[in-house]
């Protein structure tokens, strides 16, 4: 049987899973909170101070850009043959929308110049890989190219 | 003009020839000289590269310059 942690006066007994970490009080332990009671909340402040709490947010992004997909990139690094396996999977299953997905890839990479695209293009019909090529060599073919299309853009 | 010694030479002059097609103190005819001429040294710096790794040595050429590189212009950024 599961060890009960903690009896909200709304849902009754709770396990591990039903319940949040609060605070550490004065004696040394760990207190808890119900799950539930917590959602609902949290739910009804967001209501409440909706503009005020969406404007702090939005200012706080602009200040940290690098923010987004914090979470989301220290779970791939904790764990990447997961998050791997999972995108193959899914890959698997959409072959349509993989390809799409490339597809968009490849015309962004074209249009924009990727580094990637720009030591393809360099490497290509050679014994040369992407590793032997240095930054230097990658940023004055990238500005060739655009030299280039500029040129074939004007006439 | 001066010589261009290295590649950070020669990418800030592509880059400035760019610059110059933009604002038409250029005509296009120079500028494709400047673009073939570029890529003519592109393809003998691939070809010295690909004969030092062929041959098993680290590239040593002197037109490679720094490796650690020179950083762009501020104006030169936004172009590339």
């Amino acid at each position: 049987m599961k060890e009960i942690i903690k009896i909200c006066i709304k849902h009754g007994s709770l396990t591990k899973e039903l319940v949040i970490k609060s605070r550490i009080n004065s004696k040394g332990k760990r207190t808890y909170r119900c799950k539930i009671c917590m959602k609902i909340q949290h739910k009804n402040h967001y209501e409440k101070n909706k503009l005020k709490i969406l404007s702090k947010n939005k200012k706080y992004f602009d200040e940290h850009p690098d923010f987004k997909n914090r979470s989301k990139r220290k779970m791939y690094k904790l764990n990447p043959k997961k998050y791997i396996a999972k995108s193959v999977k899914w890959d698997k299953e959409n072959r349509e929308r993989k390809k799409d997905r490339q597809k968009k890839f490849k015309t962004e990479a074209v249009s924009n110049l990727f580094k990637s695209y720009v030591k393809q293009t360099l490497v290509r019909g050679t014994n040369l890989m992407h590793k032997d090529l240095s930054d230097e060599l990658v940023n004055l073919a990238k500005a060739v190219f655009t030299l280039k299309r500029k040129i074939k853009n004007d006439t | 003009m001066s010589k261009i010694k290295n590649m950070q030479q020669l990418r800030d002059k592509v880059l400035k020839t760019i610059d110059d097609l933009e604002n038409k103190k250029i005509d296009i005819n120079e500028a494709s000289v400047i673009s073939k001429l570029s890529e003519t040294i592109i393809s003998g710096l691939k070809s010295e590269l690909q004969y030092s790794i062929l041959i098993g040595n680290k590239p040593k050429i002197d037109f490679y310059g720094d490796e650690s590189g020179i950083p762009l212009d501020k104006d030169f950024k936004k172009l590339l």
